[in-house]
């Protein structure tokens, strides 16, 4: 087994263009966003504070526990604040794009509150008005839950709980996001995601009705299960190394923190069920496709793992969300999106029980694709020549 | 009989593919199968060496039923295909003792065997060489050195010298008559009839799933040649003398190529060729070059199916 494992790393790990899509190319994007964004200090805040306005209320309590939220030094670092009287006034100001957004407390007819936020056009502005919008569902007394809405459109529900703890914590670094750590996510779920390309390679390497390679491994006394595993193995561990040297890049080099220090054990496990779960899928689709050429195969595989990856919002900022709001179910289905939103929560926000249910869905659907893998591969036709 | 195979039936949606195909092979000969494209060549292959499953009939390799849970049969048999199947990230003993490795868990034995595969093909002096600064001769050879390092009785060889250099190929065909030597049974396909007839002791021609005909090739020649061929060069020979010769019953068919004449006739007739020389004895013509021309594999594969070999398979 050991053997067959050090072969195939020598396969996996020799093939260039695997080395370049799932670590070259992640680490020009991160640096080209970098060379974009100028010096580390930029990078790592706000080359422009963004604008919010508060719109207030009639009751003093509520002004007041809004009001010291705000007042966090932190927060002031990357917002400017401003009171506003009115509603229209606010809405006025963002359609002139004078303001990024701004927050006002809606009462319930069951005497909770809601805090509503109005959104702009400014990707990073809006993830800053979900993470304030978060940290007030934490931490203030009386709001039972929060509201995003975009400047125009519908609106989308982030979270929704009975937080009625009273809170005193401030905002504390962690739980601001980076901006560089915000455009610097996708790098890393495409380096997850575009690992299993590599897969293709193998599978069809040792399937006999694929290749005469395949063929070759298929009428040999070697037990097939075995030589598959190896080769799984080897494809995970050149994606894992790769994975952590672009972290590593990511964290020392651009001086973007991942979390890798703070939540290493997370991050870890985000990596390393995303590898999982997309050499899965990719197997799946191998197998599915297992009567069609290399190159046509190539080209559905990677065809399915960009349109998972764009609708996980590595090209759109907030689009996960909307499709969250609007299709569920195809964001629970998509891994991509669901490792996208591990990534993100664990970079700023206080609750990671996100992550172990993201994670949980993410095994689930990997179980899946084993299974449909199982089924294509036992129904796989052996003839070559 | 090292391989048996008795009423084999292979069938596509209903389609037949191998219809009660018969085959014997003996044990250290070289076969040759040949076959157009649609013969049931490939598919006959594949069911010997269990990639698929037959409809009917029995397959017996080295007296067992083959089949893919066979492990010691799959020991047994190696795999030259006509695409070279070798890993492009892998040099030249990387790749052999890969798929030896698939055999031969034993690290010293399994060395041993890869330098012996690496020496018997001619690859010392590249073994650290990835495959694409091979030439083609170069990867047949590393080809055949994967199929048979873990030194397999019977070897099943698919057109294993296409696209390669007069030598390269002389040197696979010795390489394939050293195998023979060394006791191997080798089942060899190929379109170049010239090496079928140089290097194989039996030769099958299949066509609709069948074995049409079987035997060395002088038993196929003679098997279908009814038929005498004589050339005759000489300056003179026009249209007229052409004529004449049609006329001559029995023969069946004149061929013209310059300064000679091809006379196609029934063989047991002998008063035919005097008739033929009668003729162009008439005319005044003096024969510059008279012979037999001796049909080859070709004119067999050619009056059995019908079809061109080369063309169609």
């Amino acid at each position: 087994m050991f053997k067959a494992y050090k072969d195939w790393l020598k396969i996996v790990s020799r093939k260039p263009m695997n080395i370049f899509w799932i670590l070259f190319f992640p680490i020009i994007l991160v640096t080209l966003f970098k060379m974009t964004m100028g010096s580390a200090e930029v990078v790592s805040g706000f080359s422009e504070k963004v604008k919010l306005e508060l719109i207030k209320t009639d009751n003093s309590f509520i002004d007041k526990q809004i009001q010291s939220a705000f007042d966090s030094e932190e927060l002031k670092n990357y917002c400017e604040f401003n009171i506003s009287d009115s509603v229209e006034s606010s809405q006025e100001k963002l359609e002139k794009e004078e303001i990024d957004g701004y927050f006002y407390i809606q009462k319930n007819e069951d005497s909770t509150y809601t805090l509503v936020a109005k959104t702009g056009y400014n990707n990073f502005a809006n993830s800053m008005i979900e993470t304030v919008s978060e940290e007030f569902v934490h931490t203030a007394n009386n709001i039972y839950n929060t509201v995003i809405e975009p400047a125009i459109g519908n609106s989308q529900e982030i979270r929704q709980g009975d937080y009625t703890k009273q809170g005193d914590e401030s905002f504390k670094e962690e739980n601001v996001p980076s901006l560089a750590a915000i455009y610097t996510y996708p790098a890393i779920i495409y380096s997850i995601l575009f690992t299993g390309l590599i897969v293709q390679y193998s599978i069809r390497s040792m399937s006999s009705n694929m290749s005469y390679t395949g063929m070759r491994v298929e009428l040999s006394t070697d037990k097939k299960s075995k030589t598959f595993i190896a080769a799984i193995l080897a494809t995970f561990t050149v994606g894992f190394i790769a994975l952590i040297i672009l972290t590593i890049y990511i964290q020392y080099v651009m001086e973007v923190d991942l979390g890798l220090t703070t939540h290493f054990g997370y991050l870890m496990l985000i990596y390393i069920v995303g590898l999982i779960v997309s050499i899965l899928l990719s197997s799946m689709i191998v197998m599915l496709t297992n009567r069609k050429d290399e190159q046509v195969q190539g080209n559905i595989l990677s065809a399915v793992l960009m349109i998972m990856y764009f609708f996980s919002g590595g090209m759109i900022g907030n689009l996960s969300l909307t499709i969250k709001k609007y299709a569920p179910f195809l964001y629970y289905i998509n891994p991509a999106a669901l490792l996208s939103d591990s990534v993100n929560y664990l970079s700023y926000k206080k609750d990671l029980s996100v992550i172990w249910l993201n994670l949980g869905i993410i095994a689930l659907s990997g179980m899946v694709y084993l299974i449909v893998s199982i089924f294509a591969l036992r129904r796989k036709k052996n003839e070559l020549f | 009989m090292i391989i048996e195979v008795e009423n084999l039936v292979k069938k596509y949606s209903g389609k037949i593919a191998v219809d009660h195909l018969n085959l014997q092979v003996e044990e250290g000969i070289i076969y040759g199968l040949l076959g157009p494209n649609g013969a049931g060549k490939s598919t006959t292959i594949n069911c010997l060496l269990g990639l698929l499953k037959s409809d009917e009939g029995t397959i017996k390799i080295l007296g067992e039923e083959m089949n893919s849970n066979n492990l010691k049969l799959k020991a047994n048999i190696g795999v030259i295909p006509q695409n070279v199947a070798v890993f492009e990230e892998l040099n030249v003993y990387e790749n052999i003792d890969f798929f030896c490795g698939l055999y031969i868990k034993d690290k010293e034995q399994r060395k041993e065997l890869v330098n012996e595969a690496i020496d018997f093909v001619g690859l010392t002096e590249y073994k650290k060489y990835v495959p694409k600064k091979l030439s083609g001769g170069l990867l047949r050879r590393l080809n055949i050195a994967c199929g048979i390092a873990h030194k397999p009785k019977i070897v099943f060889m698919d057109e294993p010298t296409v696209a390669v250099d007069p030598q390269s190929r002389n040197n696979i065909l010795e390489g394939v008559l050293k195998l023979k030597e060394q006791g191997s049974t080798i089942i060899y396909t190929s379109h170049y009839m010239e090496e079928i007839e140089q290097i194989c002791d039996k030769i099958a021609i299949m066509d609709s799933g069948k074995i049409i005909a079987e035997g060395t090739t002088e038993e196929l020649k003679n098997k279908i040649t009814d038929t005498e061929k004589l050339v005759i060069c000489a300056n003179g020979i026009d249209d007229n003398i052409i004529e004449k010769l049609k006329n001559i019953p029995d023969v069946k068919l004149i061929e013209k190529d310059n300064n000679c004449i091809k006379v196609s006739y029934k063989k047991t007739q002998n008063s035919t060729l005097l008739a033929i020389l009668q003729v162009i004895e008439e005319k005044g013509i003096i024969i510059d070059k008279i012979y037999n021309e001796v049909p080859t594999l070709n004119t067999v594969f050619l009056e059995l199916t019908g079809k061109q070999l080369r063309d169609n398979m």
